[in-house]
């Protein structure tokens, strides 16, 4: 119990610091934003690539 | 009526086969080089972009022989020396000189730039598998010239490469095609000036639609890209590159249409630069080149127009 709290306290130390330190978040808010689109353009070329054929 | 035989039996007769195919690890393909794992990106999303005027004219003086001669003219981006964050740009004009000799086993390319920059390359075919490279960039630059050796390996269903640098670089690089889609690869180098060595990884699937690969190295960087091919005519492409050291991170989509006559390219990438590049092909034996780069969070808008001529 103690140690599931200790890790949960944690986690949420983490989160806070990653999510509403400004520094941190505009890197991370990059990161997703990259990736994001990465993602987004191998679903769309698996998903809708035929289609968009000339 | 007779003569068909119902889709339920065709469709488990292909059923059938399709299970009954097995792989022969005694004859997969030869991968690519390790350095051109992500080439149908490379070529798909990265261009070469420029600004001004362009003038390219090649003229072959026999079978193996050519002499090469580049114009360009136009802005070039300098350092601001105060800190904010406009760009300075200057005109600038630079003439190459260029000549070549292309053999089957042997090519020899050397260019030389009134900005005083000599660049010279070299490769030779030793046997059909074991070949040598040398690159060479001489500058009026302290310390700014550099030399390149890379011994590179073929063998059935493998590669591998041995490069030497000055500035005590040294590399090497194994890729083995593990199954007839995918192949992984490793490489380890040393930085004698930084002081640094690494190890990198990577692998590549393909299939006659789809590219994909990814790397990864102790450097801190790591490359993603996917390429899908629609059809002959046209591909489809996506790249992610994460440098966790500088926390520098870009991931482009684009595409690459190639018609008869044509070449069209485009991408936009995350950091909010569009760009576009397209090659015309005209009657007359001259290539005809429009490029055009918008990076609006810089607000740095390039277009350039060029010809080729052959």
């Amino acid at each position: 119990m103690v140690n599931n709290v200790v890790s949960i306290e944690k986690m949420k130390a983490l989160w806070h610091s990653e999510v509403h330190d400004e520094q941190k978040w505009a890197v991370n808010m990059k990161l997703l934003r990259a990736l994001g689109m990465f993602a987004g353009g191998v679903v769309l070329m698996r998903s809708y690539g035929d289609l968009m054929g000339v | 009526m007779e003569g068909f035989s119902p889709p339920i039996n065709t469709a488990q007769v292909d059923a059938k086969t399709k299970l009954d195919e097995k792989v022969d690890y005694s004859n997969l393909p030869c991968p690519v080089l390790y350095e051109e794992l992500n080439r149908e990106a490379t070529m798909a999303l990265k261009p070469e972009l420029f600004e001004g005027f362009r003038l390219d004219y090649n003229k072959s003086l026999n079978q193996k022989f050519f002499l090469s001669h580049s114009i360009l003219m136009g802005p070039t981006e300098v350092p601001n020396p105060t800190p904010s964050s406009e760009i300075i740009k200057i005109p600038t004009a630079n003439y190459d000189f260029g000549a070549g000799f292309i053999d089957p086993k042997l090519y020899l390319i050397g260019r030389i730039t009134t900005d005083g920059r000599l660049n010279a390359r070299a490769k030779f075919d030793l046997t059909d598998n074991f070949s040598v490279k040398a690159n060479a960039l001489l500058t009026d630059e302290e310390d700014k010239s550099q030399g390149h050796l890379v011994i590179d390996y073929k063998g059935s269903d493998y590669r591998t490469q041995l490069q030497l640098g000055n500035n005590s670089v040294y590399a090497a690089n194994y890729i083995q095609h593990v199954t007839p889609h995918l192949s992984l690869g490793g490489e380890a180098f040393w930085l004698g000036q930084q002081l640094m060595s690494g190890v990198g990884y990577a692998a590549r699937y393909e299939t006659d639609k789809t590219v994909a690969s990814g790397q990864i190295a102790s450097t801190g960087v790591a490359v993603m890209n996917y390429v899908h091919k629609v059809s002959e005519k046209l591909s489809f492409a996506t790249d992610f590159i994460y440098n966790y050291l500088s926390r520098d991170v870009t991931a482009s989509v684009g595409y690459d249409l190639i018609t008869r006559q044509s070449r069209l390219r485009g991408k936009v990438d995350s950091n909010g630069v569009v760009a576009a590049y397209l090659e015309e092909q005209l009657p007359i034996g001259l290539r005809f080149l429009l490029s055009a780069e918008v990076d609006h969070v810089k607000k740095d808008y390039k277009f350039g127009f060029g010809v080729n001529a052959f």
